[in-house]
């Protein structure tokens, strides 16, 4: 009943029959009287006119009257059917009655239907008879007038009755006619609320107050989809963004990390070239100066061969460390110069690799060294052979001249390989001097930090992406020839 | 409502004292006596006249027993049917109306002052003056 109460619906309806439950009654009672008062008036106005016409008779009649003729008199009257009861009072009295109202006897004047309960309207009347006064009363039967009047009552009640019905239902087709487009309205903003913004809110109501309602609501809910459409262009925005910052940042750190590395590395293999010259040219001395029959000669050979690849070893470490002569640098095709070493490549591959080369037919000229390059290649290769030596597949060497992250055009190629490919903890680590996933004695773990090395001298950047089970791809980007930040201090690095 | 009080007060007054309705006049007027088919011309507005002289009627409207007893007795109509013919006969025969008189004071004045003055009056409101007359009895209460 509470939830009722708090409709729309409800409280009109509650209205509309608060207000007639106050209204019926009241109206009831006035039709009620007004009808009364109009039948109880007709029928007063009858009778007193029939009492003075009997009055006026009987005062002009001049003569006397005994009383056999003022008993024929009344009977007349009575038997006339206009009165119940008459009687003419002066020296004697005279009585009629109507053969139904025995008993009837004169109890004063009545001013009024129904006065005295006694369904009879009693009048009376002096009369002036032979300059006697004599009091002429009749009584009138008053239940044809009831009767009217309780006939009217019913049938008031009956219109009445009915009146409250069709108003009912009048107010219950109207809340269903206010309803039914604020219903459409709440359905569609409960869509709207669940996602449907496109959806627009649409009435048939034809109520000026809903249209606008309407249109109001259809108004904030086309804001609230551009609002929508905004907000969701921005959070992918801003979570582009964030990833694209959270991305460099690891950049920056391997790139430190990376470049602190470097210089402790360098550091040290500059200190252990300076030993090992000083050995190396001893020994070969000790060696020249040794006849050949000599038993040592042997085993200082074998010191020598030892130092060589010492040496080799710093070499290595001085190229990752940009402590070496990098050599002259002069512009360059990078389709070429990568071409040139994939052919050496192709012929060490073995059978069940596929080697695949794309270089597109757009020159891409760059600022570096071949034979440089020609390790990068050859190293990125080495690697890709022996991820794929267990399982095979295909090699895939592609350069192509594109945008890099910044958007600036870059020159690219890129190494792909379909081996067993790696985990994102080993390529965050891949390109540190001496780490590495092969078994001891397979590998140095200086292949990638000295491609590192070589592409940072070159001002380029190198990223890998690589899945575990499906492969790897490293993709290395230089700046073109034209490109101005060649005239710029070297920032690049390594991107895993 | 005022039909009700008039016979409340009417039953009341009847209770206590019976009151007789008597048609009045100033003690010299040439009215000697009058039957009941001239006194309801008179309070018609039709034309009366006694010694040449035309009368006037008086109404005491405002008290409201007389009034009833006056409608039922004299005139033999409702008080709606009553002022509805008294303003026929003014608009259709430019009759005049009787004189209304708000108090039994009012029409004894009016009686003094007009030898051709006719009124109603209680029975009682009239014995013992000299100056006025009782024509007729209209109505026993």
């Amino acid at each position: 009943m509470a939830r009722l109460g708090n409709t729309l619906g409800g409280r009109v309806l509650i209205g509309v029959l608060a207000v007639h439950f106050l209204l019926l009654p009241p109206l009831f009672l006035g039709l009620l009287r007004i009808v009364e008062d109009g039948e109880g008036r007709v029928f007063i106005n009858e009778v007193r006119s029939y009492a003075n016409f009997i009055g006026d008779e009987l005062e002009r009649d001049d003569s006397t009257l005994d009383a056999a003729e003022r008993q024929n008199v009344l009977d007349g009257i009575v038997l006339s059917g206009h009165a119940l009861y008459a009687e003419l009072e002066g020296k004697q009295k005279t009585v009629s009655r109507a053969f139904e109202s025995e008993g009837l006897v004169f109890r004063g004047d009545d001013f009024a239907i129904h006065s005295g309960n006694d369904e009879v309207y009693y009048l009376s009347k002096p009369l002036s008879i032979d300059g006697r006064t004599e009091i002429l009363r009749l009584g009138f039967d008053e239940r044809a007038v009831l009767d009217a009047a309780e006939n009217a009552r019913t049938r008031i009640w009956y219109v009445l009755a009915a009146y409250l019905l069709v108003s009912t239902l009048g107010a219950v087709l109207l809340i269903r006619r206010l309803t039914r487009p604020l219903n459409e309205l709440r359905e569609a903003s409960r869509k709207v609320s669940g996602g449907a913004f496109d959806r627009p809110l649409s009435t048939t109501s034809t109520l000026h107050e809903v249209r606008e309602l309407t249109q109001d609501l259809e108004f904030m809910r086309d804001r609230l989809a551009t609002a929508n459409v905004q907000l969701v262009r921005e959070i992918a925005e801003r979570e582009s963004s964030e990833q694209t910052r959270h991305k460099l940042e690891q950049q920056l750190r391997q790139q430190q990390k990376l470049r602190e590395l470097g210089t402790l590395a360098g550091g040290i293999a500059h200190e252990f070239n300076n030993v090992l010259v000083p050995i190396l040219l001893y020994t070969e001395s000790a060696i020249d100066e040794l006849p050949e029959s000599s038993p040592i000669r042997e085993d200082l050979q074998a010191a020598h061969a030892a130092a060589q690849r010492a040496r080799a070893v710093v070499r290595q470490i001085l190229l990752f460390a940009r402590h070496m002569d990098d050599g002259e640098r002069e512009r360059i095709d990078l389709r070429t110069a990568v071409g040139d070493t994939v052919g050496l490549v192709r012929a060490l591959m073995p059978a069940q690799l596929e080697v695949v080369e794309d270089y597109g037919s757009t020159a891409l000229p760059i600022v570096g060294n071949s034979a440089l390059l020609g390790q990068v290649v050859m190293n990125l290769c080495t690697n890709a052979r022996q991820a794929m030596r267990e399982r095979g597949g295909r090699l895939l060497v592609r350069t192509w001249a594109g945008p890099g992250p910044s958007g600036a055009m870059k020159a690219n190629l890129s190494v792909s390989d379909e081996g067993h490919g790696m985990s994102a903890e080993v390529a965050s680590r891949i390109f540190e001097p001496f780490f590495t996933t092969r078994p001891v004695g397979e590998g140095t773990g200086l292949g990638l930090p000295v491609v590192h090395g070589i592409i940072e001298s070159l001002r380029g950047t190198i990223t890998v992406e690589s899945t575990p089970g499906v492969g790897s791809t490293f993709t290395v980007r230089f700046p073109l020839a034209d490109d101005p930040v060649l005239a710029a201090p070297s920032q690049q690095g390594a991107e895993t | 409502m005022r039909r009700l009080l008039a016979t409340l007060l009417l039953l009341a007054a009847g209770s206590a004292d019976s009151r007789d309705l008597v048609l009045v006049v100033r003690a010299d007027s040439p009215v000697v006596e009058m039957d009941s088919l001239t006194v309801r011309k008179l309070f018609m507005g039709f034309t009366v006249t006694a010694g040449n002289r035309q009368l006037h009627a008086i109404r005491l409207s405002g008290d409201a027993a007389l009034d009833s007893a006056f409608l039922q007795s004299v005139v033999g109509m409702s008080a709606t049917q009553y002022e509805h013919r008294l303003l026929r006969m003014a608009v259709k025969q430019g009759r005049a109306a009787p004189s209304q008189a708000d108090s039994a004071t009012e029409v004894v004045s009016v009686l003094r002052d007009n030898t051709n003055a006719v009124g109603c009056l209680w029975a009682d409101q009239v014995t013992g003056r000299t100056d006025l007359r009782i024509v007729r009895l209209l109505w026993r209460g």
